[in-house]
């Protein structure tokens, strides 16, 4: 009996870390497999093999692929809504099927990067001014902005596809910030 | 890709199934059933003549000590191939030495602090496992390389390259010879000073305690080679 539940979720825990969509899940799916791994050696009495296991598999390699994927390239997204007046889990919760799923889906399936989403309901101007971001993603109202480089080839994707990516809401307007401050220098 | 024939895509085909039934053929017919005259041999009595409890490290450390060198052979080739082949870039010289002050901001609060606590207990099982490795399940290897997570989980940390890369390297052939010169003295040569069970003893706990220096030392290479030469 036991050895079933084992042997079946060695192999849930590989086709978890073979089809999911993001890397580091992918990483620790991966990490778990491994130390299911480790208690099968045990349950056939590999004491052994069952702590190299556990030593390489779950410790070392897990280690050394986070390390890895630290070094992607990593899309930096921010997404502000001055709207809301204190900030918890639940407003992340509320865009989750509609603007971060797909978002992600997006860049990872046809631009090959990694996405790395921060929340806030900061100013605009104050984020913009503090931080460096890829992409801002403003909502005011009914309205959304995208604020992004013209020159960022990966921008110019999302605002080509904007209506799949953003899906909650059709008023999307893009603002290319290089080009503002272009022609404010000029001026 | 080329178009491939269908007759010969037929012929690959029955080809496979030939093969595998007569595979199958010959697995079910002529699968002799031995006795296990070596597992005997190897069980029977192992701690009168190997002083180690466990019976696995009895084979890698005395039975079969010709498949524990070859085996730390293909590591210290490996932590070779992987030196050279990162060296074989145009950006033969390292990315970057960090030397700004190490500033707690920069990293996360949560992996501080528990790497801080967890760190010694981590040391602690691995040198258990090096040094007990002939009475409990463990050895070298499996010490040598919860040792090298240690310090790996260290550059989480603090990802400064202050390591002596060659230096460990070095340590690291030296570690192989003395690796392949003590069986040969001891087990082949049988150059023993004293023949009890101590001094076997003894043999089993320097032997597991070399190995798991020189996995440490391989491992730690390998790793920081990767992270520091390597990538953006």
């Amino acid at each position: 009996m036991f050895q079933t539940f084992l042997l079946i979720a060695l192999l849930v825990f590989a086709s978890f870390a073979v089809f999911s969509d993001n890397i580091k899940r992918s990483v620790i799916y991966l990490g778990v497999f491994s130390l299911v791994t480790a208690v099968t050696y045990l349950h056939y009495n590999a004491p052994d093999v069952a702590l190299a296991e556990a030593a390489i598999g779950v410790g070392l390699s897990t280690v050394m692929y986070l390390v890895a994927t630290k070094k992607l390239s990593i899309y930096d997204i921010c997404y502000v809504n001055e709207d809301v007046e204190t900030f918890n889990d639940q407003s992340i919760g509320e865009i989750m099927d509609t603007v971060v799923r797909p978002l992600e889906r997006f860049l990872e399936r046809t631009e090959d990067f990694e996405p790395q989403l921060a929340y806030t309901n900061h100013p605009i101007e104050q984020i913009m001014q503090e931080d460096d971001h890829d992409i801002y993603i403003h909502r005011k109202g009914d309205l959304t902005y995208l604020y992004g480089n013209k020159s960022d080839q990966v921008f110019q994707d999302i605002v080509a596809n904007m209506h799949e990516v953003i899906r909650d809401n059709q008023d999307i307007r893009v603002i290319y910030i290089d080009e503002v401050t272009d022609s404010e220098r000029d001026e | 890709m080329k178009e491939t024939n269908k007759a010969v895509k037929v012929i690959r085909v029955v080809f496979a199934a030939a093969s595998a039934c007569l595979v199958l053929f010959l697995f079910l017919n002529h699968s002799e059933k031995l006795d296990m005259p070596l597992r005997e041999y190897i069980t029977a009595n192992f701690f009168e003549e190997t002083g180690a409890q466990n019976a696995v490290s009895a084979i890698y450390l005395n039975y079969r000590v010709f498949d524990t060198l070859l085996e730390t052979l293909m590591l210290l080739v490996s932590v070779m191939e992987v030196i050279n082949v990162s060296w074989a870039g145009k950006q033969a010289r390292q990315r970057t030495f960090e030397t700004k002050p190490f500033d707690p901001k920069d990293h996360s609060e949560i992996v501080l602090r528990m790497v801080g606590v967890i760190y010694p207990f981590v040391l602690l099982i691995g040198l258990y496992i090096i040094f007990n490795g002939h009475v409990s399940p463990g050895g070298g290897f499996q010490g040598g390389a919860i040792l090298a997570t240690a310090l790996i989980s260290r550059y989480l940390v603090y990802p400064n390259f202050d390591l002596d890369l060659d230096r460990l390297e070095k340590f690291e052939k030296l570690l192989f010879l003395a690796i392949a010169a003590t069986p040969i003295l001891y087990i082949f040569m049988q150059i023993q000073p004293v023949d009890t069970l101590f001094s076997h003893k003894v043999y089993m706990v320097f032997m597991n305690s070399l190995i798991g220096l020189k996995v440490f030392a391989g491992l730690s290479v390998i790793f920081y080679r990767f992270v520091f030469y390597e990538g953006r």
